[in-house]
């Protein structure tokens, strides 16, 4: 299923974009792939209210996380994920949210355009999220990275579209 | 219209508002205003009608909701829905008039016909006039418009009677049946077969958020519809259903709310029996809708069976005391129950009262309940839904859930739309939790809910409802704070206005609120940043993509809303500031198309890149006259300030890297032209897009307009100028001064037009400042200026003629001349009254500044003896003239000598500076030079070529043919021991013989005629200079002083022989004269300088002109004869003796004494092994001085000729007279 991916920085900025598509599977559709940025702008308030939600049944329908800042206790990241957050007609939005504020958020279609909703499996989405973190931090710790600047490094886009073959658009 | 589904829309009654007679626009919405906010009449306040039905006295708790408008579009679109949804027709029309004649009653007459659809009809005054009272006629000056509302639905309730009477006999079809394929289906996106469907392994996948209709109720749907082949008595029932829910309808027009609920009540349990399943929804949503006003009402009420049998009661129900137990077993009770006992059920549940219910949840239960009907009918021909219809019932849950997420309890703003209604949160939210309304959903719950719109494919609705459901949803989301998401819900409302197919009439109705829409859009995605100018917004990234994508859109739907000044406003911001994210083609287009086609609306538009002007610079010409420098012509002003720590070397000093910059920074550049001048503007233009740029348009800024300015018709003549895409480029221009500056004038912007377009100041842009560097505060261009400075007219001094001819003199060598040179001020008002004249000759322009620095001192004399003389005596001028006049000529006279001029000089220049002192008492003035350059070309005259020294021997001087004897001074030469020959050939050089007279000191030779191209010898006899301690200490004078020599190189012998060299020659310098004089017609004179023809004076020459000198040894020597045969011994005998001039201690026991013997005739040495001469051993031999024998040499010679002999001690002290023998044949 194709992907359209983005890290988005504190105001707003999208720091990477990246489209994730398969050739033996559908691409977006032209008039899609110019809605993917404001599909993903516009869950982004649905992240900020999911982030400081504390009511754990209130929080994203999938089980496995609930509010982002009862993480205190935990070390893993596994509560950064945030599940699927949004639809929008038959694309699905996950999200994810890393401790410093950088939201991760993926637009999901679907593999046929029959309109049917996107199953996301969240295992595979889950470890793609987290290892994609992984390498933010890597960049971060790059001295010559400044925060919220976009990423431009060749290495970063090569090894985040390698996880997205593997993991996403198998 | 109304961009809003109003959460009580069903209740409300639809008003039109017609103006009548003679209304401004804002006047007549003014009134509109005030009467929408009194849209409430209660129905305590309207006077009782006849009708059972609708008597307000049967509910007096119950409103009257008027929903005034004034625009009919819904009305048409939705005409198929008016059977289903009765609450969607225009019932009422009430005129406003004003300032209009007519009679009341044709008006209303008039009225009516033009609105014949509506049931009531009611004119309204406005104007002073009163008149007798007509029934539907008010006047707003007797009555107040609380009481003219409640007569208009007084009026409305009987209508409305009537209206009902004739709708119990109509057969209501579905609106599936009535609008036939022009209706637009549910199409919903998902298949509810995929929530059936949905795999196993459902719990680790995020479920699809509108969480789907549990699988029971799916079940019995699809058993319900195998069902529904039904008997003929169904269809009665079903009619008569449909027509308790129409009535229930009606009612809840009418305000009856507790009768409106029990009507929907009655209508659902019949329609869900017969499976009826769009007007089930339609009831169960009115039924929901009437328990909600019975709870604004504060009405006590019980719920409808027909809710708990469709709906799960613990959904909703509110256990007043409740414990875990009781709970449990309530809802194990509804779980167990078969849904379809409905009977057996519904004594029980029954019971339910409004007190035990949380309205919200039961609200949103139904409504769950409603759209899974909803979504039942699709899949049916003619008894589906419509989208419109569903649409509009998600909305109205969504708002409805937004609504109790703002809100504590139901106020009055419940009845009233979301835009005009503010969230209220009381003060006391806190006292009554229970009831508090915030607590139900979340705001996340509201956003699944509203999201189920985009189950639905909302582009196959009708425009307007389109418009509808998305501004509704962008106010939900607005209203929830959720600023992204009310921006993407504009964005797509925007998107969706674009197509060809819209009529205009959309934006008629839109009422222009989508400029406030694209605001909202702009402020959102953050393109109101001004990049272009502060380095934070420079510096911060934001998403050009969505930015871009804004952009365009508001371009294009300004251009269909044909708003020109907003297609140029935001393609100018598109262009400004997204340039790097826009191909050619679109920046091309975005110009032409959308800016400069539109300049003639817009006279606002400037050019909009603040980085335009990029250089600037003020170029002086080629042949420009020349610029005055500033001169000081006050001495010493400063110098005690500069010279302060002189005394002191500081080698440091100036070195310091700190030191260079900070005095270039110090040192403010800055160029002078002169009043009048013409120069040249170089203009350094940016164009950072990607079509060519233009500039049209080309001024100085009026504070700069009157000092310099562009010469007339250039600017014209290179406008316009084209700057390729992403280049710059430069201008050149002609630009001419006209005003005489006090002090350093700043240029830091021009007035620039580009395209066209209106001309603005453009500052001089020099660099981009970076956040790092400056902070993020500040603008974001560095400016630069450009400094000049504008001086008055100053004297202009020009050479006019010289008496030379090309200004190119001969001479001979020797001699002197004289010429004119003639000057002309040409200035007209200016007199060269500062005037210095100099020149300088080729030799000292060749010479290096450091030339002195590898000479030794003897050379460094000769060479600064004659630059001194080039620079003092070479070139006089006879007359220098204090002032020259302006318009004047002067003559000035020059007189050139080279007598000691040597041969390199090949060319002078005079040099002139001159200025204008306007005050006497003025620090400096502006000079100008000015350099007349000759040529001169020295021939050569007469010349020394050599000049030897020889000591007069006693046998020479008493020869019989020695001219020395018809000396007419013999006493010169009367001390025969002392004199020396000097011996100088002369020759004539020149092509006319010429007479030469040599004299040295008071010796006179006699004059002698040189031959042209000959030589002679002339032999001058001296007297041999006494020796003395002078010579050896006197130093090698300095010419220049304040030199520094470290070190010469040279040993103390060295040095002090190099300075009796000096001496030597000096002397001989001093007394020795040549005068000349050619044998032509003009009897040229003219004197040898011999420094140029003598070199310095060997070792040899300087120890036989200067014989008793400061040594410690003499020695002489003595030969046996002079004259000797082939084969006979000659005895040569050296006696060595110590002078006064030593230290005993210096002197050695023995030195050594070396005999040297040369050719006479040739001046050379023998090898000291020859054919020639034989002696005994060797030529060396030691001795000791203080003894008085001699050294002996015997010498047999061989070979026949002359020879000399010399003698040497110690290889440094040589006799004074050689001693000479001649050795013949025999």
């Amino acid at each position: 299923m194709p992907c359209y991916f983005a890290i988005i920085g504190a105001k707003d900025n999208p720091i990477y974009e990246a489209e994730f598509t398969n050739p033996h599977l559908n691409q977006f559709p032209p008039e899609l792939k110019e809605l993917n940025p404001f599909i993903l702008h516009a869950s982004l308030d649905i992240l900020e209210d999911l982030q400081w939600q504390t009511h754990p049944q209130s929080g994203a329908h999938s089980g496995t996380n609930s509010g982002f800042l009862r993480s205190r206790h935990s070390s893993s990241n596994s509560n950064c994920y945030l599940g699927k957050i949004d639809h929008f007609y038959g694309l699905a939005i996950t999200g994810y949210l890393s401790y410093g504020n950088m939201k991760f958020v993926m637009v999901h279609s679907g593999n046929a355009n029959n309109g049917s909703p996107v199953v996301v499996d969240d295992v595979s989405v889950k470890s793609f999220y987290q290892e994609v973190h992984e390498l933010y931090v890597k960049t971060l710790m790059n001295p010559f990275y400044t925060l919220n600047e976009p990423i431009t490094s060749p290495v970063f886009d090569g090894r985040v579209r390698a996880l997205a073959k593997k993991l996403l658009t198998k | 219209m109304t961009q809003d589904i109003s959460l009580v829309e069903p209740a409300k009654v639809r008003t039109l508002l017609v103006p009548i007679g003679q209304w401004t626009r804002s006047s007549f919405m003014t009134k509109v205003g005030a009467l929408q906010e009194r849209f409430e009449a209660r129905l305590v306040d309207i006077t009782p009608i006849e009708d059972p039905n609708f008597n307000p006295q049967g509910f007096p708790q119950g409103r009257l909701l008027f929903d005034f408008h004034t625009s009919l579009v819904e009305e048409e679109q939705s005409l198929f829905l008016h059977d289903f949804e009765v609450y969607r027709k225009t019932f009422v029309v009430v005129g406003l008039v004003n300032a209009e004649e007519q009679n009341p009653q044709e008006l209303l007459d008039t009225l009516q016909k033009r609105y014949p659809d509506p049931i009531s009809h009611n004119l309204l005054y406005f104007d002073g006039k009163h008149q007798p009272p007509t029934p539907n006629v008010y006047w707003s000056s007797t009555t107040n418009l609380e009481t003219i509302v409640c007569d208009i639905g007084k009026n409305f309730l009987e209508a409305l009677g009537h209206y009902y009477a004739s709708y119990k006999h109509v057969t209501l079809r579905s609106p599936g049946a009535i609008g036939g394929s022009s209706v637009t289906k549910t199409i919903l996106m998902r298949q509810p077969s995929a929530a059936l469907s949905s795999p196993p392994s459902m719990r680790v996948t995020s479920s699809p958020i509108d969480t789907s209709v549990p699988n029971t109720i799916k079940r019995s749907a699809s058993l319900k519809s195998l069902s529904l082949s039904s008997t003929a008595s169904s269809d009665q029932h079903r009619a008569k259903a449909r027509q308790c829910k129409v009535l229930g309808n009606f009612k809840l027009l009418a305000g009856q709310y507790l009768d409106s609920m029990n009507s929907f009540a009655e209508a659902a349990s019949t329609l869900h029996k017969y499976h009826d399943n769009i007007w089930l929804g339609s009831a169960l949503e009115g039924l929901a809708l009437s328990m909600v006003l019975l709870t604004y009402l504060q009405v006590p009420f019980q719920v409808p069976s027909i809710i708990s049998s469709i709906c799960s009661p613990k959904d909703f129900e509110i256990q007043p005391t409740g414990t875990g137990s009781q709970r449990n077993s309530m809802s194990s009770v509804t779980v167990q129950s078969p849904r379809n006992s409905l009977s057996a059920k519904s004594s029980k549940i029954n019971t339910i009262d409004s007190q035990n219910v949380a309205i919200p949840l039961l609200f949103k239960s139904i409504s769950d309940k409603v759209l899974h009907y909803y979504e039942m009918s699709i899949s049916h021909n003619t008894e589906y839904v419509p989208q419109i219809v569903y649409c509009e019932h998600v909305m109205r849950t969504a708002r409805f859930m937004a609504y109790c997420h703002s809100h504590n309890e139901f106020e009055k703003d419940l009845l009233q739309s979301a835009t005009s209604s503010e969230p209220s949160k009381s003060a006391n939210t806190d006292l009554d939790t229970s009831s508090s309304l915030s607590e139900y959903f979340t705001r996340l719950d509201i956003c699944f809910t509203a999201n189920k719109l985009f189950d639905l494919q909302l582009k196959e609705m009708d425009i307007f409802c389109q418009v509808k459901v998305f501004a509704s949803l962008a106010v939900l989301y607005n209203k929830m704070g959720f600023t992204r998401k009310n921006a993407f819900m504009l964005r797509i409302l925007l998107v969706s206005l674009l197509p060809r197919g819209v009529s205009d009439s959309v934006f008629g109705v839109l009422n222009s609120t989508h400029n406030d829409s694209l605001l909202t859009l702009m402020q959102t995605y953050g393109i109101n940043k001004q990049p272009e100018t502060l380095i934070e917004d420079a510096a911060n990234c934001s998403w050009v993509t969505i930015q871009k994508n804004i952009l365009m859109l508001a371009i294009n739907l300004s251009a269909k809303t044909q708003l020109p000044e907003k297609v140029c406003e935001f393609s100018l911001t598109l262009l400004q500031k997204y340039s790097h994210a826009l191909t050619r083609s679109e920046q091309t287009n975005l110009l032409r198309e959308n800016i400069l086609a539109y300049t003639h609306v817009n006279q606002n538009v400037t050019y909009w890149d603040p980085f335009l002007l990029r250089k600037l610079d003020i170029i002086q010409l080629e042949n420009h006259k020349e610029i005055p420098r500033e001169k000081c012509i006050v001495v010493n002003k400063f110098e005690g300030q500069s010279k302060r720590h002189s005394q002191v070397f500081n080698p440091y000093k100036d070195r310091g890297i700190r030191d260079l910059t900070e005095k270039s920074k110090a040192e403010e550049t800055f160029t002078r032209f002169l009043l009048g001048e013409t120069a040249e503007l170089v203009v350094v233009f940016q164009n950072p897009f990607k079509f060519d740029l233009e500039i049209t348009h080309l001024a100085f800024c009026k504070k700069d307009e009157s000092i310099v300015d562009f010469l007339s018709g250039s600017v014209r003549r290179e406008l316009p100028f084209t700057i390729k895409p992403n280049s710059m480029a430069s201008l050149h221009l002609p630009v001419t001064f006209l005003k005489e500056t006090e002090a350093v004038h700043e240029l830091a912007s021009l007035e620039v037009g580009v395209f066209g377009l209106h001309p603005t100041s453009f500052d001089i842009v020099d660099a981009e400042r970076r956040q790092e560097e400056y902070g993020s505060k500040g603008t974001r261009a560095s400016l630069d200026h450009y400094k000049f400075f504008v001086i008055n007219e100053q004297p202009q001094i020009e050479f006019v003629s010289s008496t030379l001819n090309e200004n190119s003199i001969m001479m001979l060598d020797g001699t002197t001349q004289s010429f004119e040179v003639v000057l002309r001020n040409q200035s007209l008002s200016k007199a060269a009254n500062y005037l210095e004249f100099t020149h300088v000759t080729n030799v000292e322009a060749e010479l290096g500044s450091d030339y002195w620095k590898k000479l030794a001192p003897d050379d460094l004399y000769d060479v600064e003896k004659k630059l001194e003389w080039l620079q003092k005596k070479c070139i006089t001028l006879r007359n220098a003239p204090a002032e020259i006049p302006a318009n004047s000529n002067v003559t000035l006279i020059i007189d050139i000598d080279v007598s000691q001029a040597s041969f390199q000089l090949k060319s002078f220049e005079i040099m002139l500076v001159y200025g204008c002192k306007d005050n006497a008492n003025i620090d400096s003035v502006y000079t100008k030079t000015l350099k007349v350059p000759f040529e001169i070309s020295l021939r050569r005259s007469i010349e020394v070529p050599s000049l030897e020294v020889v000591p007069a021997s006693k046998e020479l001087l008493q020869a019989e043919s020695s001219f020395l004897r018809t000396e007419r001074h013999p006493a010169h030469i009367s001390d025969s021991g002392n004199l020396v020959l000097l011996l100088l050939d002369v020759r004539n050089s020149w092509d006319e013989n010429a007479t030469v007279s040599i004299s040295f000191g008071e010796f006179q030779c006699k004059p002698e005629t040189l031959c042209s191209h000959s030589m002679k010898r002339f032999i001058v006899p001296i007297q041999s200079f006494h020796p003395s301690v002078y010579w050896s200490t006197g130093e090698i004078p300095n010419l220049v002083r304040g030199r520094q020599f470290v070190n010469s190189g040279l040993t103390r012998d060295q040095t002090v022989a190099m300075r009796r060299s000096f001496w030597c020659r000096e002397l001989l310098m001093e007394s020795l004269r040549c005068e000349w004089k050619l044998h032509d017609s003009t009897e040229t004179c003219g004197t040898v300088y011999f420094r140029q023809f003598l070199d310095k004076i060997s070792p040899r020459s300087v120890d036989i002109l200067c014989q008793q000198r400061d040594v410690p040894y003499r020695v002489k020597l003595f030969s046996s004869t002079t004259k000797a045969l082939v084969g006979e011994n000659i005895r040569l005998e050296a006696h060595v003796t110590i002078t006064d001039y030593h230290h005993s201690s210096d002197l050695k026991k023995q030195v050594q004494v070396e005999f040297l013997i040369y050719n006479r005739r040739t001046g050379l040495a023998l090898p000291s092994s020859n054919t020639r001469l034989l002696y005994n051993g060797q030529l060396s031999c030691l001795t000791s001085p203080s003894s008085d024998y001699p050294v002996i040499l015997d010498i047999t010679p061989v070979d026949p000729g002359e020879y000399e002999v010399g003698c040497c001690v110690n290889s440094l002290y040589f006799n004074d007279q050689p001693v000479y023998f001649r050795v013949e044949r025999p």
